[in-house]
This record gives structure tokens, sequence and C-alpha cells, in this order.
């Protein structure tokens, strides 16, 4: 017999399996095991970090203070340590305390419980980052990137500063757990990336709401909502669904102008009902819009819902979360708190009333607290810090909470950088602060800007995390090159948010948008 | 007293004549089989008409076919161009059901012989969201493009024309994209009725105005209570007046039937806007990222010329247009190459998330290409995004035909194997799996080394049909291994005879439709016992399969062997099977001149039949056996009896 070629035909199974999606998620794959391998081993584990993380964090009581040299000692399970204070607060004997280990010194990271002053909620030790994170979604075929204001309290205006959907339950059918964002900083698609299968796509073009501060969310009957600004002339909700070609938009229609604009779209996580008005002036009248899960198409409620629409400036402004739907109502002097249930059409409940000039009646970085609270956060030039304001809806009563968290970091050359970006409320109670610390906030003596997460319990702050592998080191000028887009509550005490360091084309630093989630919050 | 069992049918057919070139799994013939597991090979599916003889008056020369929300749906083309719908029977249906199907002519759509069938497209219709259509349409004619889909509201077929072709680009009126500063103010915006309405908001005397007709009506524009029509705007076109406003003017607008949004404003923005409600002509297409991509279209010699204008327009076949996120709306400048100047894209077709275009070879670097990333016409511009091109192959392609008639399909995607398939210049038949480029046919049928602009490709399930040179092959895939290879077979399909040759395959639910003697037909694939009692048959009229052995001799090539019976095991399967005749012959199956022994059967056969003849050929060097059989029936082995016989010659190898 002479020599055979194959008697049958051989055929390569297709798709192409070098650079196909297959490959690519070998690759990230690779990519994420060296990450957790080594850049989160050195976070969390590293006992010379001073996260507060890791075995070598210990709970405290102080036992001696000396307030000018802000050191001390507490007590371990009987064991005495002396420390140095790093955190803003002044401490007295009695403070419980978390204590953190840096080069066989031991430091004051946080204050779980103030001696005589009411029992706050334990601040987490350190919050946990989860397996896999950081992700580093810049760098991926489609990458995710945030708008260019990621937080909320920098730059003209924002609205809620959550650039990114998570869809942790799969609800737009890409799968579970996947990310949505916008394709660059100039948006022109929205690409996604789903953690189990690593499956990257670019899904369809980005709206034509501009890419710039624009919120997402994936409701429950898997409609992805993009959410125009608050302060716009045209509140738009743009919305579509994963099979749907292009986007549909709804618009309320009524009168626009003056200061009764603050008509953005609000999106109650909990629910999943997005929220927004429409009114006239002649004769003055509001009107409620809802989308809620299992519509297919936002539509007007045809009903003010119970809420008189003011004739005084500046109009309704609407805020979302945690089950509730709250409609400040202003006149020229006072703020009167509606509330409702954010996931029905039952009409609001007047709570209370307050006086404008205790609580700002332009709080576009509101949040709603797990009680149906309204707070923001600002930095107060008297005490050089940043403050949590707090209106209680149900008495009209203002609070107003120093949360020690120094207002302006610096990098060695700039001063003038605000730390704190936006704010949101756990379920567990805890207020959690982010946005950009310098050395002296998360306690190294690098010259870098870092991004943060800090845990407030109405007492003191303790910074969460940051990792020293992401950083900003330039003096640039331009603001902000680090920011924190606002952190959603996946699960319970589960956060996720992205951080975005921006290179302007100088610096060596990591740059590009990390997707983070930690756990104990 | 020695028998050979020849049982293995996974080698298919190798066309060779010599003993030493084949293997013990290979078969000289297997016309009218194919495999139906990955073991066994039985006889060809059930073929029937759809509709009767006269059902589409002058003839059909192209079958396509679409999925509506409540059917599938038949398209055909006529000889003259006229288009033609019927609901695709159900895959179970026999063939009296099959011939009953009722076509109906869209009236509607003029008829145009350049028509052939582009690709299904998601497309968005007012009122019914977005809807699968199948658009035809072609780069040549003056006839609208036309897509065909269901009313899901309706359960009734409708279509949508374009007759549009030209992708001018749209000025920029109201917003500037992200970085860009919007200078000057924003457009006005308002609805046109029938009556001349003064656009007094709009008083800029520094620019040309521009108008916009966003919507369905056409527009009609005036300057000036008494002026005169300037110009007619089409629905969703646009018009920039070489004149600016003077002090007092204003401009005048109105619908010439109902109401249209229409915008005014002045030039924004460096990037121009897709022109919409627009469909360049084009030969091939198919979708890829929500884009309707358009292959082998017109563009213009002389961008600063009008379209219309004389000898403006030349035939790019090496070029596609990509659409932006509306499958109708295109940027001129949106548009990429697959070949070089001489070069005809072919074939477009999406492999995974990857596009492959299936050029003709000009030169070397024209032939397959991958298109990876995204198109986007404003990110690319803006280098946002990211297009990687690669020549998979060069050189290689299917044969160029810029004739404006036929339904060419010389490429298409073979899902089941996750390949695309494409023929090329000189006969072969290729497949590339994004990564790999390889022939098909390097065993198996004789390659003809020529190709025609008849022979075509398609594919459904694990059988891919291949028209060549007048044949009809079915490449049958077994089993394989995900991410590795999977091994297949070809075989034949026969045919009754016919006038006008079988073609245009198309697959449509789970029946291969095609155009034979200027009808449609199908072969019924998807296996139910319905059609399996027809297999074999046309309209259930039987036609013969036949199976012929390899080349059979003693290893020593010289050595005459007593062949004294032959016998062949079956299995007759759902309808009548018959074994019709046996010829037993002293040499190669496929050399017409040796001498052969024959024994007519006619006989039906059992559920598991055998039969054993005298070979009655006597001593010979070589032997081989054919067959034929009729109805359903599956092969189990062919079985040789033979005895040592005499040396033919002289131990020397001499004649003595």
């Amino acid at each position: 017999m002479v020599a055979m070629r194959s008697d049958q035909v051989k055929i390569s199974f297709g798709p192409a399996r070098y650079d196909s999606p297959k490959a690519i998620r070998k690759q990230i794959e690779d990519s994420k095991q060296e990450t957790q391998e080594s850049t989160i081993q050195e976070i969390v584990n590293n006992p010379t970090l001073n996260i507060g993380g890791g075995s070598e964090s210990k709970l405290g009581v102080v036992t001696s203070y000396i307030p000018s040299s802000r050191t001390g000692s507490a007590d371990v399970d009987g064991v005495n340590y002396d420390f140095t204070n790093t955190t803003g607060t002044a401490l007295d004997i009695g403070d419980g305390v978390i204590l953190s280990e840096i080069d066989g010194e031991y430091y004051v990271v946080g204050v779980t419980e103030r001696v005589g002053e009411i029992t706050p909620i334990p601040l987490p030790a350190a919050a946990a980052i989860s397996p896999d994170f950081p992700l580093n979604t810049s760098s991926l075929i489609f990458p995710i990137f945030p708008n260019r204001d990621t937080g909320r309290l920098l730059g003209a205006r924002t609205n809620t500063g959550r650039n990114f959907a998570f869809d942790q339950y799969g609800y737009f059918g890409i799968g579970v757990d996947s990310i949505i964002g916008q394709n660059s900083q100039t948006a022109t698609a929205i690409n996604s990336f789903t953690r189990p299968t690593s499956t990257n796509a670019s899904l369809f073009p980005q709206s034509a709401l501009a890419g710039t501060e624009s919120s997402m969310f994936v409701n429950p009957s898997g409609y992805l909502l993009q959410l125009v600004t608050g302060l716009s002339s045209a509140p738009v909700l743009y919305y579509r669904n994963q099979a749907a070609a292009s986007w549909s938009t709804y618009s309320m229609g009524g009168s626009v102008g003056g200061f009764f604009t603050d008509r953005g779209w609000v999106y109650d996580d909990y629910s999943g009902w997005a929220w927004s008005y429409s009114f006239t002036t002649s004769p003055t009248a509001v009107t409620f819009h809802k989308f809620a899960p299992g519509d297919t198409t936002p539509a007007s409620t045809g009903s003010n819902l119970g809420v008189t629409y003011p004739t005084a400036t500046p109009g309704v402004r609407l805020f979302a979360g945690h089950g509730y739907l709250v409609a400040h109502v202003f006149s020229a002097t006072t703020i009167s708190t509606y509330i409702k249930a954010a996931g029905d059409t039952t009409s609001f409940t007047l709570l209370s009333t307050a006086a404008t000039s205790s609580f700002s009646t332009n709080t576009q970085n509101g949040e709603v607290s797990p009680n149906g609270d309204v707070t923001y956060i600002y930095e107060n030039l008297g005490t050089g810090t940043f403050h949590l304001r707090y209106l209680e809806s149900a008495t009209g009563t203002t609070y107003d909470y120093d949360m020690n968290i120094a207002g302006r970091v610096t990098n060695g050359t700039l001063t003038n950088l605000p730390s704190c970006q936006t704010h949101m409320h756990t379920s567990s109670g805890l207020v959690i602060v982010g946005g950009q610390a310098d050395g002296t906030l998360v306690g190294t003596a690098d010259p870098y800007i870092f991004p943060f997460i800090a845990a407030y319990n109405y007492v003191s702050p303790t910074i969460v995390w940051h990792d020293p592998a992401l950083y900003y080191a330039s003096n640039n000028t331009v603001a902000p090159q680090v920011a924190v887009s606002t952190p959603v509550e996946v699960a319970t005490g589960t956060i996720r948010f992205g951080t975005n360091i921006t290179d302007l084309g100088t610096g060596v630093w990591p740059t590009g948008t990390y997707m983070i989630e930690l756990t104990g919050l | 007293m020695q028998r050979v069992d020849i049982s293995d049918f996974t080698g298919g057919i190798n066309e060779q004549l010599a003993a030493d070139n084949f293997s013990e799994r290979q078969w000289a013939k297997l016309k009218g089989f194919v495999m139906d597991t990955d073991l066994t090979m039985r006889t060809q599916w059930a073929a029937q008409s759809i509709g009767g003889s006269t059902a589409i008056t002058d003839g059909v020369k192209a079958i396509g076919g679409f999925t509506g929300s409540s059917n599938s749906y038949l398209v055909a083309i006529s000889n003259s161009g006229k288009l033609w719908w019927a609901i695709a029977p159900v895959d179970t249906a026999n063939y009296t059901v099959s011939n009953a199907v009722t076509w109906t002519e869209l009236t509607t759509i003029t008829a145009n012989t350049d028509y052939r069938f582009i690709t299904e497209v998601l497309l968005p219709v007012d009122t019914l969201g977005e809807v699968n259509a199948l658009l035809l349409h072609s780069v040549s004619g003056t006839a609208p493009a036309v897509a065909i889909y269901e009313n899901d509201l309706t359960s009734s077929i409708a279509t949508k024309t374009w007759d549009r072709f030209y992708p001018v680009d749209q000025p920029n009126l109201i917003d500037p994209l992200p970085g860009e500063v919007k200078t000057t103010s924003t457009a006005t915006t308002f609805t046109a009725t029938t009556s001349w309405q003064s656009i007094s908001t709009f008083t800029d005397t520094a620019n040309f105005f521009t108008v916009a007709n966003d919507g369905a009506n056409s527009v009609e524009i005036k300057i000036t209570t008494g002026g005169a029509t300037i110009t007619t705007i089409a629905p969703f076109d646009s018009y920039t007046h070489t004149v600016k406003l003077t002090a007092g003017q204003t401009v005048f607008v109105r619908t010439l039937t109902g109401t249209s949004t229409v915008r005014i404003g002045v030039l924004l923005g460096s990037y121009p806007l897709e022109r919409r409600n627009v469909m360049p002509r084009a030969n091939v297409g198919t979708m890829w990222r929500n884009r309707l991509i358009l292959g082998d279209v017109n563009t213009r010699r002389d961008t600063t010329l009008a379209w219309e204008a004389t000898n403006n327009i030349q035939r790019s076949p090496y070029s596609f247009f990509y659409s932006e996120d509306n499958p109708d709306a295109f940027h001129e400048q949106a548009i990429l190459f697959a070949g070089s100047g001489e070069s005809q894209i072919i074939g477009l077709h999406v492999l995974d998330d990857y596009l492959i275009s299936i050029s003709s070879a000009a030169i070397e670097s024209d032939g397959l290409r991958t298109f990876k990333g995204t198109l986007d016409y404003l990110s690319l511009q803006q280098g946002s995004v990211t297009i990687n091109i690669n020549v998979l192959r060069g050189g290689i392609g299917p044969a160029r035909d810029l004739t404006a008639s036929g339904m060419r399909t010389a490429s298409c995607i073979w899902s089941e194997a996750g390949v695309v398939v494409f023929l090329d210049g000189l006969g072969g038949v290729w497949y590339t799996d994004g990564v790999q480029v390889d022939r098909l046919d390097h065993v198996g049928p004789l390659n003809p080394d020529v190709t025609t602009a008849t022979d075509e490709v398609a594919t459904i399930g694990r059988y891919l049909f291949m028209k060549r040179n007048g044949r009809y092959l079915i490449l049958n895939m077994m089993g394989g291994t995900p991410g590795q290879e999977a091994v297949a077979a070809w075989s034949e399909l026969v045919f009754p005879s016919y006038t006008i040759a079988p073609k245009s395959f198309h697959q449509v639910g789970a029946s291969m439709y095609f155009v034979m003697d200027n009808r449609v037909y199908r072969f019924c694939v998807g296996r139910n016992s319905q059609s399996d009692t027809e297999r074999l048959t046309f309209d259930n009229v039987a036609v013969d399969a036949t199976v012929a052995t390899r080349t059979l001799a003693d290893t020593n090539q010289h050595q005459k062997v007593n062949w004294f019976r032959y016998g062949m095991r079956t299995r007759g399967r759902a309808n009548t099977a018959q074994v019709r005749t046996v010829v037993v012959k002293a040499g190669p199956a496929l050399d017409t001149s040796v001498f052969s022994y024959s024994k007519t059967l006619n006989r039906n056969l059992v559920d598991r039949d055998e039969f054993v003849l005298p070979a009655g050929i006597g001593s010979t060097v070589e032997t081989s056996a054919e067959v034929t059989f009729r109805g359903d029936l599956q092969l189990e082995s062919a079985t040789y009896w033979l005895t040592g016989g005499k040396m033919s010659r002289p131990g020397d190898g001499s004649d003595a």
C-alpha cells in the first residue's frame, strides 16, 4: 500500500481560537489570577499596610491618651499596646479603637465605640475586598469607563454618580453579575463584562444622552435605564432592553424653565422603580411619572400623588433609595418632606417641614438613608472637614455631623484637592464615603493621591479601603484625576463601585478604571 | 475461501480507480445516500415541491426565507423579477401538503430581475417595534430595496421599500459631539402642517440655514410670504440653502400631506450626521454588531459632484458600507475595503463575533479578511474605538462575477462546525474557522479544477450542500470534539431528470429548499416519521440510489483472485425499499470499460435483508460491485467471497 493521506475530511471546529472570546477569557482569568495572587494579597494581608485588615488588626480599649501628641495606650485582651492616633477623632479613655501594626508600631485607624456617647454602629475593622477585584475594566477589549465626573461633588452638576450598572441577577439577559458601562469617557457605546463567564461585549451605541454625567441602572424587568441629569431642561429617560435595536426615550412634557427644572429621574435600587415628575404652571400642578418593573415603557401616573406643587422656587426635588421615594417641596423658606414607598403608586404623606436655612435646597447629591431621611455631604470650611447634613423626614429636624475627614488633601505639591466626592447609606446604617485621599489620610508617607472608601457611623470614620497600587502622583492641577463612583449595595453589607485614575499623558502611575467590591460593611 | 466485509461508510466517496488509492472505509459511489448517524449511510431525504407546478406563473429562479413571529416564510424571486411569498410548510408535512402550499405575489413590488437576497435584518418599524425582515436588493438597476417581514399584530406579510440609495452626509444641526463647543443657538424644532408657517424664531442672517425634515412626509420651504418654493425636502432628508437670510426675512415651511417634524438651524459640529431612510445598493450583506453590512456597493467617483451626476457612480465591489444603529441610516464615509480594486466581495459572514469577508482574488492580499472590533463611524473617526482588519488568507477566493443577474452563494456559514465555507476559483471548496484555512476536498469527489458562476454552497445542520460542476455533493459531518476536529465524509445527491438544474439552496426551518425546473422544492432534512416514508423520492416518485464499492484487489497486485460471490446486507426502513440491480465488475467501479456481470433483482427488501449472488466475473486482478436501491433503507455491509486463483502471470512478471 502506498502511504495514504487522511481518508476522511478533517474540519477544525470554529470559531477561531486565537483572540477568540475563549482566548480572551483565558487571558482575563490569568490576569485576574495574578491580581488575586499579588495585589489583593498585598492589600488585604500585608501587615505593613494600615487598612486595618488582615490578621494584625486588633480591637482595643483606650487606657491612656495624650491629646497633644495624639499618642496613648490601649488594652487588647489584657495586653497593653502603645499607639499613635491616626484618626481625626480625639480619643478618650474607654473608647473602643481599631489598632493596626505598621513596622512594629501600632496605630489607631478607627474608633468603634465612644465612651459616654451613644453607642454607634460598630465600624468594620476593614472591608474585605472580594476575590477577583480590583477588576480593571478599562483594559478590556471592550472597555468600561465612567463619565468624566464620576463622583458627585466635583463639577457643576451630577445626578447620582452611578456610572455603572451592576446587574447582579442577570436581569438584562447577558448573564448574572454583569457590569455595564460606557466605552470611554466620551461615551459612544455601552459595553459589558459578565464576571462568571468573563464575557466582554460591546452591546450597542450610547444613547443620545450626552455621555457625561449620566447614571445607569438595570431594573428587574431587564431594562437598562440611563438617566438624564436633574438640572436638564429636557429630563428624558433613555431605556432599552437587551433585545431592542435602539434606545427608547420618554419625555414627560410640561413646562421647563427657571428653577422649576430639577426634574431628573431618580431610581430606587430596592424596588426597581424609577420616578420623575412634570408640572404645569398655569394652573400650578405636578404629575408624577414612573417606570416600574413589569412596565415596558415609562408612563405618567396621571396623578400628583398628593403633592401640592409650590408656586415658589425652586419647586420639587426627588430622592429615592432603600425603598423610599422622598419629595422635597420647597417654598421660599421651607422644605416640606413628602414620603412614600418607592415601589407603588400610593400617594405621598407629608411628614414634616424644615427651614431652608438649615438644609440645602440644591441638594444635588442627596441620598436616602435606610430610615427614609435625606442626607448630603459638604466641605465645612470652618472645621476643614467634610460634614454630613441630615434631614430627618419624620420630624423635619436637621442634624449636622462632622465626619472628621479632612476636607482637603495634598499630594505634596497641591494642597487644595477636595477629599470626599460621594456618599451612600448601607442597609446596616453606615455612611459610606468615597473620594480621593492623600498619604496622611490613609496613613502612608507616599506623596500620592489614592481613591478611598471610608465608613462613618455618625461618630467617627474609618478608612476601610484604599489600594497602595492605585494612586495618582502628578501635581497637575486639572482635577479630578482620581474619582470614585457612588457605591451600590449589591448585597447586604457588600458594596460595589468604580474608581478612575486619569492619566493626562505625563504620569507613570496606574491609570484606568477599576471595579472594586467590598464586603463586611 | 476467504471473505472481505466492507461495513464502514465513514470514509465517504473517494473517486479513484486503483485499489491502493482507497482506504477500507471509502467507497467509489454513494449516490442518493447521506450519513444518517455517525456510522450509518441511509438513502437521501424526501424531496417535495412547494406549491403546484404553475403556482408561480413565470417560474422561480431563487428561493429565500425568513422567520416571522408566527411562521417561517418562503420568498421566491421569479424569472421575471417578481416577488412571491408563501408560508413554509411544517417540517412534518407530506408531499401532498407541500404541493398544496399557496404562493402569493407581492404585487406592490415592481419586478426587478436584478433582485437578490441580501440578509435578514433587524428592522425597526413604526407601531411594530423591531421585526426580522428579509432584505432584497441589488447593486444595479433602479428598483427599490425591499424588506419583507411579518406584521405580528395581524400575522400578515408586509414590506418596506427604499428608493434612496445614496448615503449623502447630512448636516449636523443640533448636537455637537462630546468635546465640541456649541457655538451658536440650537435649532428650532416644530411641526409642519399643510399650511405655510413662518418660522419667525429663526433669524440667523450670518450663516446658511439648513432645514431637516425628521418626519415621514415631504416638506416644502420658501422664504417670505410671497416667495416661490425653494425646494421640496424628502422624508428624513435635509436641505442647506446657499443664500443667507437677510434682515426681516423668515423661512416658511409646509408639508405636502399630513404633518412632519422639522428642524431649522445652522450647521454645527465637525462631523456630519448619517443619512436616514437610505439603502445603498449592494449585492451581499449581513448583520454584525447591530450594523447592517452591505458589500459590493456603489460609490461616487467625485464626491464634489452629486451622485446622480453623469458617470459619477462607480461600482466598488471590494467595498462595504456599515450602517448606524438603524439599518437604513448610513454615512458615506462609513465604508471599508475588503479587497483590492479589482476584487469583489462575494460573501460577508459573522463567525462568532467576527466579520469575515470573502472576496475574489485579484491580487495576493485579496481573499479572506477578518474584522474585529466595533464599527461606529464617529468613534472610529475619534479614535475611541478600533477595528482590526486582518488578511486571513490572500490569493484564494471565489471567481469574480460582475454580471448583474444571478443569486450568488459561493460562501456560507456552517454553524454546526463553526466555520465559513467558500468555493475558490478553481473548483475547490474551502473552510475557515477564523484562523485556519484549508480545503474540504482533499479526499472525496474528483475536483473538476474549474468553477462556474452557478456553483454554490449551503448548509443545514451537519450537512454541507455543494453544487459543483453540475454535481450535487453532500459533506456529512460526523463526530468531533468542539475546539478540536470533526471528521466528515462526502456523498452525493441524486435528482430526477430536469430541464433547469437544481440551484439556490437555502435553509428554512429544518428543510433545505431549492429551485429546480422553475419550481421550489425542499429536502425534508429534519427527521420525522412522515417525510421518512418519502425518502429517496421526489413528490413520492422514486429515484434510484447507487452504491459502489471501492476497487478490491489482492495485496499482490499481479495476482488474479477468484471473486465468486458478492452480497449486501441492508435494512429496509419506513417505505417499501427495493434492491434493483447488481453489477459486479472486473475492475474499478468508475471504469466504464471493464467486463461486468449484472443481475436485476427488483425485489422488496425485508426489514433486515441480505442478498448473495454469484460474482460472475471469474478470476480477475481487481473487482468492484455497484448496486442500485429505491426507497428508505440503511446500508449495513457489502461482502465478497473469494478463493485464491491462479497466478495470472509467471513469477517474472512477463505475460507469457
